[in-house]
């Protein structure tokens, strides 16, 4: 079985960022660069390594569309264990942040060479656009499933997967092989690779492929530029902190309720007497009235 | 007049000499092929550099030898080990000369010379059978829960005790056949021989009891040589392996991990050093490491004697080996027995025997990295510390947001302060440690002390990823910040953070070569020479009873025990006292070896222990001389409800509270 994973290196955006006025460049503030493997892209391609060690006629190619500086992502993956790895050098500057572009470069490179899995993230840290995948599937023409969550089986012909839904469900999906598969990033507890490893990995050469995207196809792809990034407007945050000299089951329980019952504590409590059906009326009353239900 | 002599062999036939000398030389030859074949399994291992000289080695076996060791600690097993090796040493001594006598040419054995080495053998004997009845008493009737039962050491404590009873017994025949009035001087053997004649046996009988006793004895020393060498017995012989080859690299300091980068380690023969395999076999099995171990004490999942049984069991399957195969270490020793380890050295100072027994711990755990096994949150900081610089994965921006206000002296190259003063990851991140650092940098300022800080050029010295066994994660760690260091021309440091101390001062620079590149102190060093030279008057009343809990990498690995006592001795208005474990034998916090990342598991925390041990000894405050050890001991106030009871302050931070009016 042969398996592709999409990767990217993209910027730490859990640390402070400004946007640079003018080229749209995104910075972090007050340190060097700090970059990391995409999460979601790191719990795919260690879905695919586990899919391998289970099976291990399987073949793991890593592809990157990404600017030589930030090929980390590749390293990473050699050093991960994957088979293979290529760059493939975006078509315009910044291309790599362009969904389009980059899922157009991707279907060329995988028309060349058939995959029986491509594995995805499903979103990114940076750009956080969710379409590369989609996109990439509906130019191969293959069946797609996107955030995935976990990886329930894998069978010759098919593979099991549960997708992750808003409001917490889940659903259970199959899909038959040739497919492409996104994962979120809680979707596999990466493993840790020692920094050995990873300057091991660095005395290998990445392969680089640059393809000729069609110049009509190339110019009409638009992508709108960062020209600002604006923060949450400040606001006084009520911080709860549960008193400590309630019991350890008190605390817990106003924590459990976010703090209503000490909100309310200053209000006075009603008691409601009158027959089941009233106060049943009113029960639901409150907990409607307190989004409870 | 009788001749004053002994008569050798003379109720043996000469049949039964001949197969008494085969029958030792075979069991000799056993005994030795077990411990080559064990010789061919440590020479698997991957090299390690004892830097020590034979010379000194030998010096210190001698010592160790005449009493001088760490096994005095414990004073009745001392005098029991004692007691049983020198019997030992006498008897076979004893029996040596027999033999020199008897098979060669040599006649020495008559005379002033006969009576006194028959009493000095007497008295080899009796402490050899006092030893063993010793072992007996703290084994089966003290039932000293540390030493470890098996039915392999009852049966080679009754055969020692056997080959000993036996061979007394076997003189007072030989003596009790005449009687002569010379061989008082065999104490013991002219007591049993007059107790036998007492009993009514003739001269006659007495012979052939003579012969039957010497064919069991014979039987028994051959057992006994064939045997020399299995498991226990052996730590008889191979312990001193270790206490000659033990390096003289501080304790604070880890050794070096070289390991070809194709190499996939998998916790085999060949991926453990050599020296470990040599101390596995040599372990005693004492258990000293177990008794003050935090994690065992806890109840973790470590034990330290296991392990290190673990590691000389492997060795055992690997000589076993016949066809090719690979056994491992992990087949054995649970990923979690080796993560509960805090490498606070307790187990390395109390081994009788000198085994580096955590530096086993670390290089398992070093291959468990590389086979990428590790824990989520170990993970976790190690790729924090990788990328962030720092292991809690606070953003690297961060560092410097605590003393904005401050506005601190901050080092470049054009000004050379006196000091650097370094603050570390806790002391930057963590509020616990933001206060020490606060009150560290009030008093250098009272104390007018020339200092200045790194600010955003400091990063993680690389302690908790060399710990957690990402050696090369600590290697690039070191390299960039001694290019800092040195690009500021850093000749003093000081830091309140032992971690930090041990790092800089151990691991970063070696002491062998000439004189380090530059003095790092810890704080309480510096504070009590401040205090001392007068620089910093403290005059607040504190009205507390203080305890010092001894930071195991300030205390043990560095050695200083004096300096932060002296600082709070001089606090106004305290009531100093001492924790049942203070010092050398001081009790970690729970903190250390990257467990401050760690998830814990077990019956109790070592931080609550502790904490107990604080409270039992009065104390109404515990001071001590590390961020982790303060946040490890106030989560423990706080989970045992206990916050306003017992408070957890730095050293620093009493100074500062004493200092201010």
């Amino acid at each position: 079985m042969k398996i592709a994973v999409c990767i990217k290196e993209v910027l730490d955006s859990r640390l402070p960022m400004q946007v640079l006025p003018g080229g749209g460049e995104i910075v972090q503030l007050g340190s060097d660069t700090i970059t990391l493997v995409n999460p979601a892209d790191r719990a795919a391609l260690e879905i695919a390594i586990r899919l391998r060690q289970a099976n291990p006629s399987c073949q793991i190619t890593a592809f990157s569309v990404c600017e030589k500086e930030r090929e980390g992502a590749l390293y990473f993956a050699l050093a991960r264990g994957v088979d293979g790895v290529e760059r493939i050098t975006p078509a315009q500057q910044n291309g790599s942040n362009n969904p389009t572009l980059t899922a157009l470069q991707l279907a060329l490179r995988f028309s060349r060479q058939n995959f029986d899995l491509i594995f995805c993230g499903d979103e990114t840290l940076d750009n956080s656009t969710t379409m590369v995948g989609p996109l990439l599937a509906e130019l191969l023409d293959l069946p797609q499933v996107t955030s995935v969550g976990k990886m329930c089986g894998c069978f010759e012909d098919k593979l099991v997967l549960e997708r992750v839904l808003d409001r917490g469900c889940r659903e259970l999906v199959e899909v038959n092989l040739p497919a492409l598969v996104s994962f979120t990033a809680d979707a596999a507890d990466p493993q840790y690779v020692s920094l050995r490893r990873q300057e091991g990995a660095h005395k290998k050469e990445i392969p680089i492929w640059s393809p000729a995207l069609d110049s009509s196809i190339e110019r009409s792809v638009r992508w709108p530029a960062f020209e600002k990034v604006v923060p949450p407007r400040a606001r006084v945050k009520k911080r709860f902190t549960p008193d400590v000299k309630l019991s350890p089951a008190e605390r817990v329980k106003i924590i459990m309720s976010g703090g209503i019952q000490a909100q309310t504590s200053n209000q006075s409590n009603a008691i409601l007497e009158g027959d089941p059906e009233y106060l049943s009326e009113q029960l639901f009353r409150f907990l409607k009235h307190h989004e409870l239900i | 007049v009788e001749e004053v002599t002994r008569q050798i062999n003379w109720n043996v036939a000469n049949w039964m000499e001949i197969v008494l000398y085969l029958g030792s030389s075979l069991g000799l030859l056993i005994a030795f092929w077990r411990i080559f074949k064990r010789y061919r399994v440590w020479k698997l291992g991957r090299p390690s550099q004892i830097n020590r000289s034979i010379q000194r080695g030998f010096g210190k076996l001698f010592r160790w030898m005449m009493g001088g060791g760490k096994m005095a600690r414990d004073p009745f097993a001392a005098v029991m080990h004692h007691l049983i090796l020198w019997g030992f040493i006498i008897l076979f001594i004893g029996t040596t000369l027999v033999f020199l006598e008897h098979q060669t040419p040599l006649q020495f054995f008559y005379g002033t010379f006969y009576l006194i080495s028959s009493f000095v053998i007497d008295l080899g004997g009796l402490a050899f059978l006092v030893g063993l009845g010793m072992a007996l008493h703290r084994r089966y009737l003290k039932k000293k829960v540390r030493l470890k039962t098996s039915s392999w050491v009852d049966g080679m404590l009754a055969l020692l005790i056997a080959i000993g009873v036996t061979g007394f017994l076997l003189e007072g025949a030989r003596i009790g056949v005449n009687l002569p009035e010379f061989e008082k001087v065999s104490f013991i053997g002219y007591t049993l021989a007059l107790a036998l004649r007492s009993t009514g046996l003739q001269a006659g009988d007495i012979t052939a009891l003579h012969r039957t006793l010497w064919i069991f004895h014979a039987v028994l020393s051959v057992v006994f040589f064939s045997l020399a060498t299995v498991y226990f017995f052996r730590h008889a012989l191979l312990s001193l392996l270790p206490v000659v080859l033990r390096t003289e690299r501080p304790t604070g300091a880890l050794r070096p991990y070289e390991i070809p980068l194709d190499d996939a380690p998998a916790g085999g023969v060949r991926d453990l050093v050599w020296k470990d395999l040599v101390d596995a076999d040599a372990c005693t099995t004492c258990g000293r490491c177990t008794a003050v171990c935090p994690a065992t004490v806890a109840g973790k999942a470590l034990d330290p004697r296991s392990v290190v049984l673990q590691l000389s069991d492997l060795v055992g399957r690997q000589a076993a080996l016949t066809k090719n195969g690979l056994p491992s270490s992990f087949d054995k020793i649970r990923d979690e027995e080796l993560w509960d380890c805090t490498t606070c050295g307790a187990c390395v100072y109390e081994c009788p025997v000198e085994i580096e027994v955590y530096d086993k711990i670390i290089d398992l755990r070093r291959q468990l990295v590389e086979m990428g096994r590790v824990s989520p949150a170990a993970r976790t900081s190690l790729e924090g510390l990788h990328s962030r610089q720092n292991p809690w994965n606070f953003p690297p921006a961060q560092r410097t947001a605590w003393s904005s206000s401050l506005k601190l002296p901050i080092a470049s190259p054009d000004k050379k302060p006196e000091w650097i003063y370094w603050i570390g990851c806790a002391g930057a991140f963590d509020s616990s440690g933001q206060s020490i650092s606060r009150s560290m940098v009030e008093i250098l300022r009272r104390a007018k002390v020339n200092f200045a800080v790194l600010g955003s050029e400091e990063r993680c010295t690389g302690d908790p990823a060399r710990r957690l066994g990402d050696e090369a994660l600590f290697q690039s760690c070191k390299e960039k910040n001694l290019a800092v260091l040195r690009k500021h021309g850093v000749r003093k440091i000081v830091t309140h953070c032992p971690h930090c101390l041990n790092t800089f001062k151990k691991e970063y620079q070696s002491s062998e070569n000439g004189s380090p590149e530059f003095e790092v102190l810890h704080h309480s060093q510096l504070l009590s020479r401040l205090i001392s030279e007068g620089h910093i008057q403290l005059t607040r009343q504190l009205d507390e009873t203080v305890t010092f809990h001894d930071p195991c990498y300030l205390g043990r690995h560095n050695g200083e025990y004096d300096a932060p006592r002296a600082v709070v001795d001089n606090l106004p208005g305290i009531q100093h006292v001492e924790m049942e474990r203070s010092r050398e034998k001081s009790f970690c916090c729970g903190g250390g070896g990257g467990q401050m990342w760690l998830e814990s598991s077990g019956r109790q925390r070592v931080e609550g222990l502790r904490l107990a041990e604080a409270k039992q000894a009065g104390a109404s405050l515990v001071a001590t001389g590390c961020p982790f050890c303060k946040v490890m001991l106030e989560t423990a106030t706080a989970n045992a409800g206990q916050q306003d009871e017992v408070r957890v302050k730095d050293i620093a931070e009493l100074v500062y509270e004493s200092m201010s009016e």
